[in-house]
């Protein structure tokens, strides 16, 4: 054999493994992390029940329920409507894990855009996952996703996208759902997820809609939420009850003229009374330094320090940063505050135990309340 | 003799008397800590930092309606936080001067906070929303009190709440502001220099019963 053959034929192997290694640390992000349902889950249904379009797509997600013995009202809380959002999927979990409901109903859908789970944004240097550790010493292990849909999933983006509402936006929106609602039944694979969420609250009668974000701390519309005009009476009870708290908390009523998001659509399309919580999150930003697992975890990063030293930021921004148990603590809070001030409201309650309060989330971390994997859990989705 | 011993007498309790009153004031002098530490009732009936001895003079009663100036979602909140301590109020974020008849109340409370996310809900820009607010000023500064409240915080401070904050200063004849949002004295400061009564709130849980406890009638 030539020596030019021997060459090619390692070479071929080379780019061969590379290949494989590569493609199977792609093909991982498929999977999904494992979520290990507590007590108070009496039921897991798929969104495809609710719309049988999504049935063996990226875009069909489990539904957690979490029926009280006593009647009252119904929740739903959203998690991972952006992905790469980490405590508001982290949010869903914790209530998945510890929630258990005593009257009313909850429901949890914690990959509210599956397929975003399911890739990360590139150029961002987002990790893949993130890890927590428990109580026990075990780890466990998340998928940190992306904002929009996994471009496998639906390609191309148009050069603008036009929403069911009629809004003109760059193309790459068309792949957050959160533009999208409420959603198209012949659309594209993101409008099909807001379609089947929608039909899912009419179906339900849903009471109340939670949808639970991140943003960066240089954005004004943080550590607040955005009511539709209907839950602007509950939001203000909220926000004047986490304030007397100490929790800083604004209130912001849902724009008219920004089209596609739950707490418009989902208002105007439905009878729930639709809410989102917005918690800071140094890595969703422009100022960030290092990006990586840590930076999620921790939420802390020098070059915000003196981005707020500066006055640049809408958020206050120590050393000690904005940890992802915080954030969490504040998305929790606020889902237990709307679920009390609803029963007051209405006198149909959605009575909640279980749930770390505020300043037990940031005292022990969330791995205190996550529960422990066994064979089973980690073997299954 | 006589006389020296008892000029000398009353010097002496003219200056004990002296000290008396300078320790008593000493002891008042954190006035400004005390009213952010106080409980909402303490505020609403002993004048609280910044407030005049002219509080007695402005009348705050039923019927009442309050508005935004800037168009954050702080007059729900203070709507909210008024009705839960028993005062019944109209909030109206949007209402127009047209949309009111004079008389119709006796109490115009301006809330005050700037949210571009509010401006873009109400279809408006900054400009719009002061002219509007300036028109229900005019057509109502005559026959009405007007309350000028902010209870946002810092979170409410800044170029787009403060252009608001200054353009309905002018026009306040009381003011109730949460602390936070008074650390650089605005507020505090205009009040003194105006001799217009202020009530400093130490938090948001605290406005709804400084509040009630200005309404008479």
């Amino acid at each position: 054999m030539k020596k030019n053959q021997i060459v090619a034929i390692i070479m071929l192997v080379v780019v061969a493994a590379g290949c494989f290694i590569s493609g199977k640390a792609f093909m991982a992000t498929w999977e999904e992390d494992v979520i290990i349902p507590g007590p108070g889950v009496t039921e897991v249904r798929m969104l495809s029940e609710y719309f049988p379009g999504l049935e063996g797509t990226a875009g069909d997600t489990e539904i957690y329920v979490m029926e009280g013995e006593e009647e009252g009202g119904s929740v739903l809380i959203l998690g991972g409507t952006h992905a790469n959002e980490m405590s508001g999927h982290m949010t869903a979990v914790l209530f998945i894990e510890n929630a258990q409901v005593e009257a009313g109903t909850v429901y949890v859908i914690p990959r509210t855009n599956h397929s975003a789970a399911t890739h990360n944004d590139p150029q961002e240097a987002h990790p893949d996952t993130i890890h927590i550790t428990l109580d026990s010493g075990a780890v466990r292990e998340f998928r940190h996703g992306s904002r929009a849909t996994n471009p496998i999933d639906q390609w191309p983006d148009p050069d603008v996208y036009v929403n069911y509402m009629g809004q003109k936006l760059s193309g790459s929106e068309c792949r957050n759902i959160n533009r999208c609602y409420p959603g198209k039944a012949d659309g594209t694979l993101t409008e099909q997820m807001a379609y089947g969420v929608t039909q899912f609250i009419i179906a339900e009668s849903i009471d109340m809609t939670i949808d639970l974000h991140e943003a960066s701390p240089e954005y004004p519309t943080i550590n607040t939420i955005v009511a539709h005009d209907r839950a602007m009476d509950l939001a203000s009870f909220v926000a004047i009850d986490m304030q007397m708290e100490g929790i800083d908390i604004s209130l912001e009523r849902s724009p008219t003229t920004l089209r596609g998001l739950t707490h418009r659509e989902l208002g105007d399309h439905t009878d729930t009374l639709a809410l989102l919580m917005e918690a800071p999150n140094p890595a969703q930003g422009r100022l960030r330094g290092v990006t990586d697992e840590e930076l999620i975890v921790t939420g802390q990063d020098d070059l915000y320090v003196r981005a707020a030293e500066l006055g640049m930021l809408y958020v206050p921004f120590d050393e000690n940063g904005w940890p992802l148990e915080v954030r969490c603590a504040r998305h929790t809070t606020g889902v237990l505050t709307m679920c009390m001030e609803y029963g007051n409201l209405y006198g149909e309650p959605i009575t909640i135990t279980g749930m770390p309060t505020y300043d037990e989330l940031c005292e022990n971390g969330l791995g205190a309340y996550l529960n422990e994997p066994t064979e089973t859990t980690t073997e299954s989705t | 003799m006589k006389k020296l011993l008892a000029l000398l007498l009353c010097l002496l309790m003219a200056m004990s008397m002296s000290v008396v009153a300078f320790a008593e004031t000493a002891e008042e002098a954190p006035a400004e800590e005390a009213a952010a530490e106080a409980p909402a009732e303490e505020t609403a009936e002993e004048p609280a930092a910044g407030e005049t001895a002219e509080e007695g003079a402005v009348t705050i009663s039923l019927p009442i309606l309050m508005t935004s100036a800037g168009q954050s979602a702080d007059v729900q909140m203070f709507n909210a936080i008024a009705s839960r301590s028993g005062v019944e109020a109209t909030a109206r974020e949007l209402v127009e001067a047209d949309d009111i008849e004079v008389g119709e109340y006796n109490t115009l409370v301006i809330v005050v906070g700037g949210s571009s996310k509010g401006l873009g809900a109400a279809g408006i820009d900054a400009e719009q929303e002061q002219a509007r607010v300036d028109a229900i000023i005019e057509k109502l500064k005559d026959s009405v009190t007007i309350v000028v409240a902010h209870i946002g915080g810092q979170a409410r401070r800044g170029e787009l709440s403060d252009g608001f904050i200054n353009a309905v200063l002018p026009y306040a004849q009381y003011l109730i502001v949460v602390e936070e949002g008074d650390s650089d004295g605005l507020f505090s400061n205009y009040a003194a220099e105006n001799n217009i009564p202020i009530s400093i709130c130490p938090d948001i849980a605290s406005v709804g019963e400084v509040f009630a406890g200005l309404i008479s009638g």
